[in-house]
């Protein structure tokens, strides 16, 4: 059920609109993993691992996306609780991992005798044994399984929810999406980036990944396709972000596992008002910002100066497909609409 | 004991010793400034050019130079601008067809462009000398920011295309911006960036289609668009006919020097200073402030920066040899205080008895004397690189693989912070 509250600040053009999913019960989110195909721009299919949206636990109704859903808990006065019903349509167990978010009901983690895939623990080392190796952060959920994993006190902020099931590789394959703690602002942004390595990828798919398999591990990751919300070059189309009087939200989140360096260009600088969902005492004024693997920056646009496109892109230069000589890879923009009559008078409530 | 030096170097070692000699030059004459143009106008034109490393290799690269000269250089000119003027900026392309169009972006200002062709991130001046582009912008707030190409930036950042931008206040030349607490004696600039060979070579040999950018890895490091033990020559010097700008700090005790480092390639590197921590003041060209008129009353001490690509970090430090523990001008009871010395461990004795000089190995930065401003006797064949008897302190990256130049040890993001002796002519 969704339901939309508006809170008026002096004038009804300055209405600040929070969107909220849910009512007074906890937030229930049915997502389902399974392996689908992505299309890089250059035309080349790269198998990857991804998240859908489903009515119900099993419907198998929702789209499997990379990143997967959004999903946003509300934190009103009754509801700070999250769960997820996981379906697995994955060929290996899996499981969720919030970094920054408590499990409240991780029964996990589950330990294998490091030899084989046998489960020989979940919860504890096995006394005396130096040898097992941990395989998942949290309880997993079978193939073709569903289980439910829950957070019953989530703060606020941005975070990135991902597989906690041999994260090196399932990550890699795009088991990862956004979390946001707290009232969406109507004029935000998601900016979510990642990286494909199709070696890994295809690998994976063609049951070539492995101990003693021809792709051992992550250890000659070298990605080749660089993605913002999934998206590389020209596949990715400006985004909306709000008018030029505007306050706007920049929500980044790096899934990947190389560092990023998002840039706004003829844009004086962004105010970074927090990081890994905790805010700073006093905004951090940059043109640049750090994103390294794993971790969520919201940034602030303070009333941008004029309307128009603004480009946004990785300063680390990370603007090819696969090495091709037209540009590619984590490129947008940002579309700034006309300025609003009324100045609105209010601030970003989920940042006071 | 030149007899004895004869009979033992070998002639391949002593030519190589003679080859350093000519390379370093008299480090401690270098000026120490920053150099580059001044104005509200300024003609540049994208061109190919050489450069040399280190190593002994030389690269072909592209670049910004002036319109006034005939060749690139890199890094490209620094622009030293005034808070508050209207900034013009020209380019045009002189770079071979193949290369495409090329252009400017300058993160953090808010740019017009006009003329050329339509680009991607701004418009682009099309390859022909006669087709300018055109860029303007007001040059806001001060600090120190970059500029770089916008067209295809994977690769022409890569071959060079990239610049620092000053913008002084108007509180005055000497502060780093409108506030007193960023006062500074001396400033350097570290704009630093690197180099994948193989990239260049393609390009040298017009194989366009082998350029890969996503396999992009970095043998080669610059500061101000020269290796170790280059930075340390002098400024615009001959011998590096397209790599005008040197990288060699120097100061005297007591003084506050400013330290503006510019991330101008892709990775990023942690730029660490020997002999004292650092205050941060400002980053991307804004103070770290609680709140307007403060000051950078958020500024941090660290001993290594970690410089990202595309972002600017302003630093400040100083010396005097507190807490060093000995009086480093070896001044006896009763002596008076040298300028800018602290008081604490005045006349406190050296706490090392000098071995014999032959029994000494000498780095060819020592004076022959622990004592700042004292020259001892050097053996033969030393080169005698520290002139005025000054403290050399390593500025280095902390990847400890960017201190060479293609595998070539030293090199790469290495120079060295000399504090000289009170008294001592610093250009």
């Amino acid at each position: 059920m969704l339901k939309i509250k508006c809170l008026v600040a002096g004038f009804m053009a300055a209405a600040l609109c929070l969107v909220l999913v849910g009512t007074s019960s906890a937030v229930v989110y049915n997502l389902r993993a399974e392996a689908t195909t992505v299309t890089m721009p250059d035309g080349t299919v790269i198998p990857v691992w991804g998240y859908a949206l489903d009515s119900a636990p099993g419907a198998g109704d929702g789209q499997i996306m990379v990143p997967g859903p959004l999903l946003t808990v509300p934190l009103d006065e009754t509801d700070t609780t999250l769960t997820i019903n996981l379906t697995n349509k994955l060929p290996r167990p899996t499981s969720i991992d919030i970094v920054g978010q408590v499990m409240t009901n991780n029964l996990g983690p589950v330990w294998t005798d490091g030899l084989s895939d046998s489960v020989i623990s979940s919860g504890f080392r096995p006394p005396d044994n130096y040898t097992a190796r941990m395989r998942s952060f949290a309880h997993e959920t079978s193939p073709n399984g569903t289980q439910t994993y829950e957070w019953t006190n989530v703060r606020p902020g941005s975070y990135i929810y991902k597989s906690g099931t041999n994260p090196a590789m399932q990550v890699a394959m795009g088991l990862y999406g956004g979390l946001i703690g707290g009232s969406r602002y109507s004029k935000e942004v998601i900016l979510f980036f990642s990286e494909i390595d199709p070696v890994i990828n295809n690998a994976v798919a063609n049951g070539n990944y492995g101990p003693g398999l021809p792709v051992s591990s992550l250890i000659d990751y070298h990605p080749k396709y660089f993605l913002i919300n999934g998206k590389a070059y020209p596949a990715l189309q400006p985004l909306i972000a709000g008018h030029a009087n505007q306050n706007i939200l920049l929500r980044f989140f790096n899934a990947g596992l190389e560092t990023h360096v998002p840039t706004l260009l003829n844009m004086p600088h962004m105010s970074i008002v927090a990081e890994d969902g905790i805010r700073f005492r006093y905004p951090k004024r940059q043109v640049t910002i750090e994103l390294v693997a794993g971790k969520t920056v919201d940034a602030v646009l303070q009333q941008p100066h004029a309307q128009g496109q603004f480009s946004l892109y990785d300063r680390r230069l990370n603007l090819t497909n696969a090495g091709s000589a037209t540009p590619g890879g984590m490129l947008t923009a940002l579309q700034i609409q006309e300025p609003l009559v009324l100045v609105p008078t209010y601030q970003l409530l989920l940042l006071d | 004991m030149a007899k004895y030096l004869k009979i033992e170097i070998p002639g391949t070692l002593l030519a190589a010793a003679v080859l350093l000699l000519m390379v370093v030059g008299i480090a401690g004459n270098a000026a120490a400034t920053i150099v580059g143009e001044t104005g509200t106008s300024f003609n540049l034109v994208a061109r190919t050019g050489n450069i040399i490393t280190s190593d002994g290799d030389s690269f072909l690269m592209w670049g910004y130079g002036l319109e006034s000269g005939t060749s690139m250089q890199y890094p490209g000119p620094t622009l030293i601008l005034q808070e508050g003027q209207t900034i013009t900026v020209t380019l045009k392309n002189e770079l071979p067809a193949a290369a495409g169009n090329v252009s400017i972006v300058f993160p953090g200002q808010i740019v017009t462009a006009s003329g050329g062709a339509q680009g991607l991130l701004t418009r682009e001046a099309v390859p022909g000398s006669a087709n300018a582009v055109t860029y303007t912008f007001v040059a806001k707030e001060p600090g120190t920011y970059m500029y770089h190409s916008g067209t295809r930036p994977d690769l022409q950042v890569e071959m060079g295309l990239v610049g620092a931008i000053i913008i002084r206040p108007k509180l005055g030349a000497k502060y780093a911006y409108n506030h007193a607490n960023t006062r500074f004696d001396r400033e350097f600039l570290y704009l630093l960036t690197e180099m994948d060979p193989r990239i260049h070579r393609a390009i040298a040999f017009g194989q366009y289609n082998l350029v890969d950018t996503s396999n992009y890895f970095a043998t080669n490091w610059f500061i101000n668009g020269r290796n170790f033990p280059d930075v340390m020559q002098a400024n615009y010097v001959a011998t590096l006919p397209n790599q005008p700008y040197n990288c060699q700090p120097r100061m005297l005790p007591g003084e506050t020097v400013l330290l503006r480092f510019i991330g101008g390639g892709r990775d990023p590197h942690p730029m660490h200073e020997h002999g004292n921590d650092f205050s941060v003041l400002a980053v991307d060209g804004r103070m770290l402030q609680s709140a307007p008129g403060k000051g950078a009353d958020l500024a941090w001490m660290a001993n290594t920066i970690r410089v990202l690509p595309g972002q600017t970090v302003d630093v400040t430090w100083t010396w005097t040899g507190a807490g060093i523990g000995w009086d480093i001008y070896g001044h006896l009871p009763g002596q008076q205080l040298a300028p800018g010395e602290d008081p604490a461990d005045h006349a406190k004795p050296f706490p090392v008895v000098i071995p014999p000089r032959d029994e000494l190995t000498f780095g060819q930065f020592y004076s022959g004397s622990p004592f700042l401003g004292g020259m001892g006797e050097l053996p033969t064949g030393h080169p005698g690189f520290n002139a005025y008897g000054g403290f050399f302190y390593m500025w280095h990256s902390h990847t400890e693989k960017e201190l060479t130049s293609n595998d070539i040890w030293p090199g790469g993001l290495v120079s060295f912070m000399i504090v000289e002796p009170p008294g001592t002519p610093i250009p």
